[in-house]
């Protein structure tokens, strides 16, 4: 079947045409490129987002991951340095706290209360003093403060000696040498003090007594042990 | 050109190394001539021709080579575009457009050729849509009947012999001294 005459109107295209219609295409399909910085932004986030993801699922899962990071968070010593403090009368010093202060019912030959200190600003604690007037130096001191987020009562203490008791079913650690700010600033083991810290469930109380004045380890359990 | 068509290339073909700028080159005339055997006029042919191929670019995405070849995919997308273009166009016809072009430009090609396609055109312009559009894909794309027949829907015999009758009127017309 002869059908050439049919392919009579088959031609090619223009030049002109198939480059103009080339180069339209070729202009759609060159990507418009985000600038390097955003780039890197982007992989920078995506990496950050898959970063906190993985945190959160580690603290999820884990309860070690969990302490850890609470302990990260709360270096933070207990409130005592830096607080501007005020002293007061123990009376004053209970209206002004939101929890019953604890006094002990026992003190070291001697001893006598003195004065209560408690910060100016949003009191949370309070620091006991008996003086023995025969020791100017050798106070007994008495600090106890809320523990709203601390679990660990000797968590700022940092890598001292320590020694773990029971007190009237409290956990407790005498510290035989605690560490003391120098006149330098630095911090170095007192060897003439020592100290008592208990864990109640609202509250951690610290004691710190000086072995010269007949406050030891012994002296400092009993004391704690009668405070009501 | 072979640059711009990687992302083709990655779409129709991942595994096969294929040569995009002979894709090109190869597809350009047969949608152009397609469209040169529905309409009278070159330059409307060009612009079919340009919307049926960035249409086929742009929508590459959508091609899925498992259901056809690309070739027979363009088509159907040519196809397409050439009944949009008749349903905007529906009282034109062909020819009267189709002697103004030929008259236009009778001057470059010889008198004898132009008169060939003018009358081949007007016979073509007097037979049904469906019969225009089977000669367009097989003298215009040169297609194969099996292609044909995966664009348009219809089996490959009914196209074949649709064809056959078509050819055989359009020949006995045309050997007829007009």
């Amino acid at each position: 079947m002869n059908d050439d005459f049919l392919a009579l109107l088959r031609e090619p295209p223009r030049r002109e045409f198939a480059s103009a219609l080339y180069e339209k295409i070729s202009r759609e399909e060159a990507p418009v490129k985000p600038p390097l910085f955003l780039l890197a932004a982007k992989r920078f986030a995506f990496g950050l987002a898959l970063f906190c993801l993985a945190m959160a699922i580690l603290l999820i899962l884990s309860p070690d991951a969990r302490a850890r990071v609470a302990a990260a968070l709360d270096m933070t010593p207990l409130d005592f340095g830096s607080q501007a403090l005020e002293s007061t009368t123990l009376h004053d010093a209970q209206s002004q706290l939101p929890f019953h202060i604890l006094e002990p019912a026992i003190l070291p030959p001697s001893y006598s209360f003195a004065y209560a200190l408690v910060p100016r600003h949003n009191p949370r604690s309070a620091t006991l003093v008996y003086t023995n007037p025969t020791r100017p130096t050798s106070d007994l001191t008495i600090w106890q403060g809320i523990s709203t987020d601390r679990t660990d009562c000797t968590k700022s203490l940092g890598q001292v000696l320590r020694e773990a008791v029971t007190i009237n079913d409290h956990p407790a650690f005498y510290i035989p040498r605690p560490e003391a700010e120098g006149p330098d600033g630095s911090k170095r083991p007192d060897d003439n003090a020592n100290m008592l810290i208990l864990e109640y469930s609202d509250r951690c109380v610290w004691l710190v007594g000086q072995r010269v004045a007949g406050v030891d380890r012994e002296a400092l359990i009993r004391i704690a042990a009668s405070m009501h | 050109m072979t640059i711009q068509f990687r992302s083709l290339q990655r779409t129709i073909s991942p595994a096969e190394n294929v040569d995009w700028q002979a894709v090109y080159a190869d597809l350009l005339p047969r949608v152009y001539n397609f469209f040169r055997y529905r309409v009278s006029d070159r330059s409307t042919a060009e612009d079919l021709t340009a919307t049926t191929l960035e249409k086929a670019w742009k929508g590459r995405g959508r091609y899925r080579r498992d259901r056809a070849s690309f070739s027979t995919w363009v088509f159907g997308i040519a196809r397409n575009v050439a009944l949009g273009y008749y349903r905007q166009h529906r009282n034109e016809i062909p020819l009267e457009t189709l002697n103004d072009q030929v008259s236009d430009s009778s001057v470059e090609a010889s008198l004898q050729q132009e008169s060939d396609r003018e009358r081949l055109f007007a016979l073509l312009s007097r037979l049904p849509t469906r019969e225009q559009e089977l000669l367009a894909l097989k003298y215009g794309a040169e297609l194969t009947n099996r292609e044909i027949a995966r664009v348009t829907g219809l089996s490959e015999s009914n196209v074949g012999t649709i064809l056959s009758r078509v050819v055989q009127r359009m020949r006995a017309n045309w050997e007829r001294k007009p």
